[in-house]
């Protein structure tokens, strides 16, 4: 389907490609349809496009590039619609909120965005542990405390290779 | 807003599928039990909003491009 966007022009997403969020994002619940998108010049910052809103984007990154020791648990319940138990369908994205000062732009590790990569599912998930920080300094060091934290919680997994673990 | 006094251990229900106890109250702080179908997402109210007002930054200050951003991390790399 050929699809107007305000960034891109017209761009042509398979069926296929599409992403649905059944429950939107938080705050963009009527939007469900997104596009994921690599951009070279951005690389490895992606582009999820709506397919409802021309002008509705978000920028996401794999957490893994970035933050590899960033990782969470969430319980079964949780994800429900992802369609899958298995984490090795799971791929995790966070949103990156830009700045004026490009040394500014942060990383929403509070709530990441997990998709089931063969369902092309996905979904906002809403992580309680206050050591995880809207808005993660990408650029700038990060205050000790929270990268010990994160590492404190990875440890406790102790799945070092996925970033989402599923528990009961 | 409709407001009820409970004691530990007490609940509410709303509806047929919902149920609230209070299962200890402790100082200042209340701790809840809360039975609700799947379909209910729960949340502590602060982080939802939290989030959600973080999505609306993120939605509002996305680039056109992403040349900038992609530039400093191939530098740092």
């Amino acid at each position: 389907m050929k699809l107007q966007t305000t960034r891109f022009g017209t761009i042509d997403v398979q069926e296929a490609q599409v992403l649905t969020l059944v429950e939107g994002m938080l705050g963009f619940s009527e939007c469900h349809r997104y596009v994921l998108m690599d951009d070279e010049i951005g690389e490895p910052f992606m582009w999820m496009q709506s397919l409802d809103i021309p002008s509705l984007a978000f920028v996401v990154i794999d957490p893994a590039i970035i933050l590899p020791s960033y990782h969470f648990s969430v319980k079964k319940d949780q994800i429900k619609g992802l369609e899958t138990n298995s984490v090795e369908d799971l791929q995790v994205y966070v949103i990156v909120t830009m700045a004026a000062n490009i040394l500014d732009v942060t990383v929403n590790l509070q709530g990441p965005l997990v998709v089931n990569k063969k369902k092309r599912v996905g979904q906002q998930i809403v992580l309680n542990d206050p050591n995880f920080s809207t808005r993660h300094p990408l650029f700038t060091d990060q205050p000790e405390t929270e990268t010990e934290a994160i590492e404190a919680v990875r440890k406790e997994n102790q799945v070092a290779s996925q970033r989402v673990a599923i528990a009961g | 807003m409709l407001i009820l006094t409970r004691k530990s251990g007490e609940s509410i229900t709303i509806g047929d599928d919902i149920k609230i106890q209070v299962i200890e109250i402790k100082g200042k702080q209340v701790r809840l039990g809360i039975d609700a179908p799947k379909k209910y997402a729960i949340h502590r109210e602060e982080v939802y909003i939290r989030i959600q007002e973080e999505n609306k930054r993120a939605a509002s200050k996305a680039p056109l491009t992403l040349k900038s951003i992609g530039d400093l991390w191939k530098k740092k790399q």
